[in-house]
């Protein structure tokens, strides 16, 4: 099938990511604090 | 204004202020794009969900280092992320001969079904079957429209000439071709993921 491809991309283009992979980013998202020392270097902290 | 109405640059910037209800509307506003964009290069859908994953953390991580500055154009950006990250994982799995790096390549395009084992080479030839046999069950206009666009490769001006409708129709009949095919595709558990 010459255009299979681009007729299976056509389909599948409504999915979606699964709800946890979304509240796992989201949670990250809370969690990561960068902090800037005074050497600038830069470090992340993860809040609990 | 509700949430839904502001632009990506608000929402961006609502959630560098502190907001982080803000990230949520921007990862929803574009999830189906990009997590789409992901699966319909890797075909798994559990490593899809940890590229789109690991796309939004980078995202994440460049935001708090304030080093957004892609102003306007959030999802190309992050498309870009995710685009790199698949190409990065079949580096790791060595499946991707070396090419020069382009922007613009297609993975298709370098990963050929030689590189298929015989038993994907079998489920693939079983998902062409499947869809094959589900067009036959479309209405025979929109049967028409989809074989001439993707069997045929014609555009839909020559498909509109050809078959003496206009072009808008010719699209609409593309249209509902694609939504018909969902639903019998749901209706006959026919998934075109080689899981």
């Amino acid at each position: 099938m010459q255009n299979f491809t681009s007729l299976k991309h056509e389909l599948e283009a409504q999915e979606k990511p699964r709800k946890d992979t979304i509240q796992f980013i989201l949670n990250y998202s809370k969690a990561l604090e960068v902090k800037k020392l005074k050497n600038g270097m830069e470090i992340d902290l993860i809040r609990n | 204004m509700s949430n839904s109405e502001l632009s990506d640059k608000d929402l961006i910037r609502g959630y560098l202020e502190g907001n982080e209800l803000l990230l949520e509307f921007l990862v929803k506003r574009h999830q189906q794009r990009i997590f789409s964009y992901i699966i319909v290069r890797i075909q798994d859908r559990d490593l899809a969900n940890d590229i789109f994953q690991d796309t939004f953390i980078k995202v994440i991580n460049t935001f708090k280092r304030g080093k957004y500055n892609e102003e306007g154009k959030f999802l190309q950006w992050t498309m870009r992320i995710a685009h790199n990250l698949i190409i990065d994982h079949y580096r790791k799995e060595k499946r991707m001969p070396k090419v020069s790096p382009n922007d613009e390549f297609d993975i298709f395009s370098v990963i050929k079904d030689g590189t298929l084992s015989k038993e994907d080479s079998l489920i693939k030839e079983q998902i062409e079957s499947d869809l094959h046999r589900l067009i036959e069950e479309l209405p025979e206009e929109q049967r028409e429209v989809l074989k001439m666009r993707h069997f045929a490769g014609m555009s839909f001006k020559d498909i509109s000439e050809q078959t003496g409708v206009s072009i808008n129709t010719a699209l609409g009949r593309m249209r509902y071709a694609l939504i018909n095919l969902r639903k019998l595709m749901e209706k006959n558990h026919v998934s075109l993921l080689m899981q």
